[in-house]
């Protein structure tokens, strides 16, 4: 049931990501370079109508069973936030839409996913040792 | 590149998702965090079996020998939650699925869409930054190792922080969300002058 669920929920959200042009490099970089304004309006709307359905859900029935993560400012938040930043801006990727390009052929995606891989290991292997940030990655 | 959702029904249609994913799961949806549970999953799958706790089994020896002495005690109300209540409150390893589903959902979207796809390129625009694939594999494996790394350190990445905690309101997403905006703009714009120039 529940590996039903989150496959099914993924199958969606994938399906959805390809129409959007959200994993679509040449519209990520006309929406970074304030050419296009369609993917900036699907990211406000998305916020909006997610931040309207979050808080029903939490007056909902159900929201005693939902675990509400909560997200402080931390060590980490600026420096880490940079990093990504970095990396999205140059690939016009996050980890969700890296996923959407594998999947809809663009196999040079691999690498990408290769190098999440990757820099999350080092993460967790140099946190290990000398930073031991809490984790409470979403 | 056209043919793409109107940003209204698009944005409607990525936040029915991000409103059903904690509704049926219990929990909140981020990618990056997704990651680092399959990166988990996989690891215990290929790490040798624990040993047998002699210390538990000791116990459930106990537990036994006193319930076949006393008889079993009335189980505490609280009938076992079925359907979606069961799945929001036991802790699941099945949720990495989540990344599969996405994979194949993307493939079907483009099956449908039936798009020119290059393998080897995101796009027509991206062809013309990195000519050889190379250079495109280069850049694209150190960004997803920025990507790796950052979304960790930041505890979250384009869902996690800029969807579902914006729209919370927390304000480590809020920082994390202007932050990797900023850069990321910063970044392609920095892109565009050195190669178009």
């Amino acid at each position: 049931m529940a590996a039903l669920l989150h496959l099914t929920l993924g199958l969606l959200f994938g399906f959805v990501l390809v129409n959007n042009g959200a994993a679509d490099y040449d519209s990520m970089q006309r929406m970074f370079a304030f050419e296009e304004f369609r993917l900036f309006g699907t990211a406000i709307v998305t916020t909006s109508l997610t931040a309207l359905g979050l808080a029903w859900l939490r007056r909902s029935r159900v929201a005693a069973t939902v675990s509400f993560s909560r997200k402080p400012v931390r060590r980490g938040t600026v420096v880490g936030a940079c990093v990504f930043g970095v990396g999205w801006g140059v690939s016009g990727t996050c980890p969700g839409t890296a996923l959407v390009q594998l999947g809809s052929g663009h196999f040079i995606a691999l690498a990408t996913i290769a190098g999440i891989v990757v820099g999350q290991r080092l993460f967790d292997a140099l946190n290990r040792r000398y930073w031991h940030i809490g984790d409470n990655a979403c | 590149m056209s043919g793409f959702w109107p940003w209204y029904w698009g944005g409607f249609a990525v936040a029915a998702i991000a409103v059903a994913y904690p509704y049926c799961t219990g929990r909140l949806l981020g990618v990056s965090g997704l990651y680092a549970r399959a990166l988990a999953v996989i690891s215990e799958l290929f790490s040798p079996a624990p040993q047998p706790d002699e210390d538990a089994a000791l116990l459930a020896a106990l537990e036994a020998e006193t319930q076949a002495e006393f008889g079993h005690p009335e189980p505490l109300a609280a009938p076992a939650p079925t359907g979606l209540d069961a799945v929001r409150r036991s802790p699941t390893r099945s949720a990495p699925l989540f990344l599969l589903g996405i994979i194949g959902g993307a493939a079907l979207a483009a099956l449908l869409r039936a798009d020119a796809v290059d393998p080897l390129k995101l796009g027509q625009l991206f062809g013309e930054r990195f000519a050889t694939p190379t250079t495109a594999v280069l850049a694209l494996a150190v960004s997803g190792v920025c990507i790796g790394f950052g979304t960790r350190l930041a505890g979250g990445c384009t869902s996690g922080h800029g969807i579902t905690g914006v729209a919370c309101g927390e304000r480590g997403s809020l920082l994390a969300t202007l932050v990797f905006w900023s850069v990321g703009v910063a970044v392609a714009r920095l892109c565009v002058l050195r190669i178009g120039a």
